[in-house]
C-alpha cells in the first residue's frame, strides 16, 4: 500500500519535473523573442527614418515572434495561472468545495488544450501547408505556424500538471477531513 | 449556456470563448469547421497592428524599472502637491502622465497601487480613499493614449488606430479634470490635508530631473498626434527611450534586469494576445452563423434615431461591462455594431472611443471588475468598501462618457484638425 | 449563445425536397465593391435558374476570417464558394501571376478580353488540386500609381521611391525592379503614411482610390494600367462534385452571366472612378508610354515564363491580340 503510493508520488513528482523543465524552455524562447521583436522594430524604425533604407522584412520577423509569443506566452500564463478568469463563484462556495471547483475547471481546460494539439497536428501536416511561403523573408509558412501545435503541446503539460494537483489537493483535503473526524 | 457554465467555474476568459466556440460547432454538427479552428487561430494574429501591444507593455516595465515612475510622481507632487487635497490631485495628474506612456487600466492601477496609495496614507488620508482615487485614476490609462484597447479596436474594426489615440486625447483629460472636481468636492467636505509648498529650487531641480522621463510621454503623443510615427513605430521607440533613459540617465536600470524585463513582457502582451485569438474564433464562429447581422436587424428595429440607439449601446455596455472583461467583450462586438454605424451615421472613431471608455468603466464595477481585483489585493480594502466610495468617480465617468457620447465634435475635433 | 432553431442551419448538407439550399460566399471586400455587387447578381441569376431551389448568402470583408482561412474552409466544404484575390491565390499558384505580367494591357478592357482566353481556363483548371473548382475571373480596375509629388512615367521617377504595394510574387518582384522601395503596410495605416511622407506613394486601383480618400493627401494620378487585379471565383470541389451534372450546370451559367454583367460594370466603374477624381481636383496623366519599362517589363515577364508555361502561354496570346 505505502509502496504503491510512493510510486505514484514519485510520477506525480516527474510530471511536475517535466512541466518545470517545459516551462524554463518557454522562458527561455520568450527571452529570445522578445529581444528580437524590440530590436528588429527599433531597426526597422531608424532603417526607415535615419537611413532612408527601409527594411523590407523587419515588420514580417516582428510578427513572426509575436505569433510565437502569444502562444507560447499563453501556455506560460497557464503555467503561472495567471490568466484572468471568473471567480465569483469560486470565492463564494466554502473552501473544501473549492477544490472540486478547480479540478473540474482544470480537466475541462485539459480536454480543450489537447484536442487543440489534435486538430493542430492535423493541420500542419497537410501537404498545402508545406507549399506557402512568407512574402517579405521568403520563409516557409510552417515555421510560423509551428507555433500553435508546440504551444498547445506545452500547455497540455502544464494543464496535466495543474488537473492533476488539483484533484490530489481535494483528495489530500476529503482525507485530511475524514481523519479530523 | 455552456458559456456561462465554463464562466462561473473558473476557466480562463480567453479558453471560455476557444471551448465555447469548439462545444458549438459540435453542437451545430457542422464539423468540417473544425479543421479550420487552428488556422483560424493562427491568422487572426498575423496583423501589423498588434505589434503596438508588447512595444508598450515593453515600453512601460522598463520604465518602472529605469525610475521613470518615481519622477514623474515627485514631478506632480512638488508642482500642485500644496493645493487642499494635494495628493489626491498628484495622484489623477500622474495618472495622466503615465497614461501618455501605458495603454492598460489595469497595468496602470497595479502600478499606481503601489506607489501613490503609501504615499497619501502617510501623509493622513484613508486607505480606501487612496485606494478609490489611484483606482479611478488608473482609467485615464486606456483612454490617454497609447491605449491596448484602441489599437484592437482599430485593428478589428479598420479604423485609423492613430485617428482614434487622437481622438482620445480630448475625453482623457475631460476625465481627468471631472476625478479633480470630485477630489475638490471630497477634499472641502473632509479637509484634506496639503503639502509643504516647494521651494523654487525644489521645483527647478525636479523639473530637471523629470525632463529625460517625460521625453518618453512626449515622443508618443507628439509622435501619434503629428503623424509622424504610426501606433507601433511611437511604442518601438518609446521602448527604445525608455530603455536608454532607463540605462543612461538614471542608471536605474540595471543589465541584468532586463531578461526579466522581457519574459514579463512576454507574460503581460500574451494574456491580451491569446486571449484576442481566442475571440477571434468566437467572432468566427458568430459571422458563420449571421449572429451579428440577426442583433444587428433587431437593434435597427427598435428605432432608427441615432439619439436613442446610442443611449441604447451606452446601457447595453455598462451592464455588460459589469460582468465581462473588456478586451474579450471588444472583439465580439465590434463585427456586431460595424454594420450599424452607417444606417445611424455615426463615425467609427466616435462609436469608438464610446465603446472602449464604456468598457474601461467596466473594470472598476462589480461583480466583475479586475481593476477593484487588483486595487483590493495589492491595498487589501475590501471590494465592497472600495466600491462605497467609488461611486462618485464612476458617476463622473458616466457623465463625461454622456457629454462624448452626445457632443461627437469633443472626440472628432482633434483627429480631423490634424489631418 | 446556445438555444437557437435548427432551420437557420442552413446550407450544407441537407437539401430535402421543396427546401431551398442556402450557399455561401466569402470574400475579403466592402459590400459596394464590383466584386461584391457580381456576387449579389449570381445569387439573382442561381434563384432564377434553379426555381427557387438555390439561395445564397454573402460573408464579405473577410467576416469569415482571413484568404488563407477561406481556402481552407472552401476545401472543407465549409463555405461554398469565394471571390478570392487573384493576389493572394497567387501565392499559392504560380501560373495566376500571369495578370500581374507588366504593361500587358492598355486597359481595362483589354484585361476583361482575356478572361475568355484558353491559357486563363488552364489556370482556373489547376485549381483543382487544391480542392477548388475555378469558376471564372472577375475584374476591379486596373493599378495605376499615386504619388506624393510628381507623376510616374518611367522608372527614374520610381527610382527610390516607398510604395505601399499588395503583397503579390509578380508584384513584388516588378516594384523590386523598378527600383523603388516596395512596403507592404495595412490599408489603415495608408492615409497617414501617405500624409506623413512615411510613403511616397501607392500601387492602387481607382475604386479604392475614391472611396479611401488618398487624394487628399497625394494629388498626382498616373494611369500606368502597370497590371491589372482580378478576383478569382473558386467554388468548394467537395460542394461541387456532390452536386447533380444538371444543379453543376445551372451554377456555371448563372456565374457566367452575373460575371459577364459584372465586368461591364466594372469598365463603367473604371470611367466614373476617373470623372470623381477629376472632379476632385487631382493632376492625372492618362497615358504613359510603356516602352520606357520595357526593360523591366521583359525581366518580370521572362522571371515568371521560367516558373509556369501557362504565363508564356498567357503573355503571347495577350500580345498577339493587341
Ligand atoms: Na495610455
Ligand atoms: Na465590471
Amino acid at each position: 500500500m505505502n509502496l504503491f503510493i510512493d510510486r505514484r508520488c514519485f510520477h506525480l513528482r516527474v510530471l511536475s519535473k517535466i512541466s518545470d523543465v517545459v516551462y524554463s524552455i518557454e522562458k527561455v524562447l520568450a527571452l529570445i523573442l522578445a529581444l528580437t521583436l524590440m530590436v528588429s522594430m527599433v531597426g526597422g524604425f531608424f532603417f526607415r527614418y535615419v537611413f532612408k533604407n527601409p527594411l523590407l522584412w523587419s515588420d514580417e520577423l516582428a510578427i513572426f515572434c509575436l505569433i510565437w509569443i502569444t502562444f507560447i506566452g499563453g501556455s506560460m500564463v497557464l503555467k503561472e495561472k495567471a490568466s484572468p478568469a471568473i471567480t465569483i463563484l469560486v470565492d463564494a462556495v466554502p473552501d473544501k468545495y473549492k477544490k472540486y471547483i478547480h479540478a473540474i475547471s482544470n480537466l475541462i481546460l485539459l480536454i480543450f488544450v489537447a484536442y487543440v494539439l489534435y486538430l493542430a497536428s492535423d493541420w500542419i501536416m497537410k501537404p498545402n501547408i508545406f507549399v506557402q511561403k512568407s512574402t517579405a523573408l521568403n520563409w516557409p509558412k510552417i515555421y510560423f505556424y509551428l507555433s500553435i501545435p508546440v504551444s498547445f503541446a506545452f500547455a497540455t503539460v502544464h494543464v496535466i500538471n495543474n488537473t492533476i494537483q488539483s484533484f490530489r489537493q481535494s483528495e489530500k483535503d476529503g482525507g485530511d477531513f475524514q481523519s479530523s473526524r | 449556456m455552456a458559456f456561462a457554465v465554463l464562466l462561473l467555474l473558473g476557466v480562463p476568459i480567453a479558453y471560455v470563448l476557444g471551448i465555447t466556440t469548439v462545444v458549438y460547432i459540435f453542437a451545430t454538427g457542422n464539423l468540417t469547421l473544425l479543421v479550420t479552428v487552428p488556422q483560424r487561430l493562427y491568422s487572426g494574429m498575423e496583423n501589423y497592428g498588434l505589434l503596438a501591444i508588447p512595444l508598450f507593455m515593453l515600453a512601460g516595465e522598463l520604465m518602472n524599472f529605469g525610475g521613470i515612475t518615481k519622477r514623474l510622481v515627485d514631478f506632480a507632487k512638488k508642482f500642485i502637491g500644496h493645493f487642499r487635497g494635494g495628493l489626491a490631485y498628484v495622484n489623477v495628474a500622474a495618472n495622466m502622465m503615465l497614461a501618455a506612456i501605458i495603454g492598460s487600466a489595469t497595468a496602470q492601477i497595479a502600478m499606481m497601487s503601489r506607489t501613490m496609495v503609501p504615499e497619501m496614507e502617510k501623509s493622513g488620508y484613508s486607505k480606501s480613499f487612496s485606494t478609490t482615487t489611484t483606482a479611478a485614476a488608473g482609467l485615464l490609462g486606456p483612454i490617454i493614449p497609447p491605449s491596448m484597447l484602441f489599437i484592437i479596436y482599430g485593428v478589428s474594426s479598420g479604423a485609423s488606430i492613430a485617428d482614434m489615440f487622437k481622438a482620445g486625447v480630448i475625453p482623457g483629460i475631460l476625465l481627468g479634470l471631472g476625478f479633480m472636481i470630485i477630489i475638490a468636492f471630497i477634499g472641502f467636505k473632509e479637509s484634506f490635508p496639503k503639502e509643504k509648498r516647494a521651494s523654487a529650487g525644489e521645483m527647478f531641480r525636479s523639473f530637471l530631473g523629470v525632463l529625460p522621463a517625460l521625453a518618453v510621454p512626449l515622443i508618443i503623443i507628439v509622435g501619434i498626434l503629428s503623424g509622424a510615427f504610426t501606433a507601433t513605430e511611437s511604442a518601438a521607440i518609446a521602448s527604445f527611450v525608455a530603455l536608454l533613459v532607463g540605462l543612461f540617465f538614471y542608471r536605474e536600470l540595471k543589465l541584468s534586469q532586463i531578461p526579466k524585463i522581457l519574459i514579463n513582457t512576454v507574460s503581460t502582451t500574451a494574456v491580451i494576445t491569446i486571449l484576442i485569438a481566442m475571440a477571434n474564433i468566437f467572432g468566427w464562429m458568430l459571422a458563420f452563423e449571421r449572429i451579428p447581422q440577426q442583433i444587428a436587424q433587431w437593434m435597427v428595429s427598435i428605432s432608427d434615431s441615432t439619439i436613442v440607439f446610442l443611449l441604447l449601446v451606452n446601457i447595453f455596455l455598462l451592464i455588460l461591462g459589469m460582468f465581462m472583461d473588456g478586451i474579450a467583450a471588444l472583439i465580439i462586438l465590434v463585427p456586431i455594431f460595424m454594420p450599424l454605424l452607417p444606417l445611424y451615421n455615426v463615425d467609427p472613431i466616435h462609436f469608438g472611443i464610446i465603446i472602449c471608455i464604456n468598457l474601461t468603466i467596466g473594470i472598476l464595477t462589480p461583480p466583475v471588475g479586475s481593476g477593484l481585483f487588483i486595487a483590493s489585493s495589492i491595498t487589501r480594502v475590501p471590494i465592497g468598501e472600495l466600491v462605497r466610495s467609488l461611486w462618485p468617480f464612476l458617476i463622473a465617468s458616466v457623465v463625461v462618457l454622456l457629454m462624448l457620447t452626445y457632443i461627437p465634435s469633443l472626440t472628432l475635433w482633434l483627429p480631423y484638425a490634424t489631418k | 449563445a446556445c438555444g437557437r432553431d435548427e432551420s437557420s442551419t442552413s446550407g450544407n448538407n441537407a437539401s430535402a425536397e421543396g427546401e431551398t439550399r442556402v450557399f455561401k460566399i466569402a470574400h475579403v471586400v466592402q459590400e459596394n465593391h464590383v466584386w461584391n455587387v457580381t456576387a449579389q447578381k449570381f445569387g439573382e441569376e442561381l434563384r432564377k435558374l434553379s426555381d427557387g431551389r438555390f439561395d445564397i448568402e454573402i460573408h464579405p470583408a473577410s467576416t469569415l476570417g482571413t484568404e488563407a482561412d477561406m481556402v481552407q474552409q472552401l476545401e472543407t466544404g465549409a463555405i461554398d464558394f469565394g471571390f478570392m484575390t487573384n493576389a493572394y491565390m497567387s501565392t499559392r499558384q504560380d501560373s495566376l501571376n500571369a495578370w500581374f505580367m507588366p504593361y500587358l494591357f492598355g486597359s481595362l478592357e483589354e484585361a476583361v478580353k482575356m478572361r475568355e482566353s484558353e491559357p486563363a481556363k488552364q489556370m482556373l483548371e489547376e485549381l483543382s488540386s487544391q480542392g477548388l473548382v475555378g469558376l471564372d475571373f472577375m475584374f476591379a480596375g486596373n493599378r495605376h500609381v499615386l504619388m506624393k509629388d510628381g507623376f510616374a512615367e518611367s522608372p527614374k521617377d520610381l527610382k527610390g521611391k516607398k510604395i505601399r504595394i499588395i503583397g503579390s510574387p509578380a508584384m513584388q518582384s516588378y516594384w523590386e525592379k523598378v527600383g523603388a522601395g516596395p512596403t507592404a503596410m495595412p490599408l489603415n495605416e495608408v492615409y497617414t503614411s501617405l500624409q506623413t511622407g512615411v510613403i511616397d506613394g501607392i500601387d492602387i486601383d481607382l475604386d479604392a482610390l475614391v472611396t479611401e480618400k488618398y487624394y487628399e493627401v497625394a494629388k498626382y494620378l498616373t494611369l500606368t494600367n502597370q497590371m491589372t487585379f482580378p478576383t478569382v471565383i473558386v467554388m468548394s470541389k467537395a460542394v461541387y462534385d456532390s452536386l447533380t451534372p444538371e444543379d453543376q450546370e445551372i451554377i456555371r451559367t448563372a456565374m457566367k452571366n452575373a460575371v459577364d454583367w459584372g465586368v461591364q460594370e466594372a469598365i463603367r466603374r473604371e470611367e466614373s472612378n476617373l470623372q470623381a477624381l477629376k472632379d476632385a481636383g487631382i493632376e492625372v496623366l492618362e497615358e504613359i508610354d510603356p516602352s520606357k519599362f520595357q526593360t523591366v517589363t521583359n525581366e518580370v515577364r521572362n522571371e515568371f515564363s521560367k516558373k509556369s508555361d501557362i504565363i508564356k502561354a498567357f503573355i503571347e496570346e495577350a500580345e498577339g491580340g493587341k
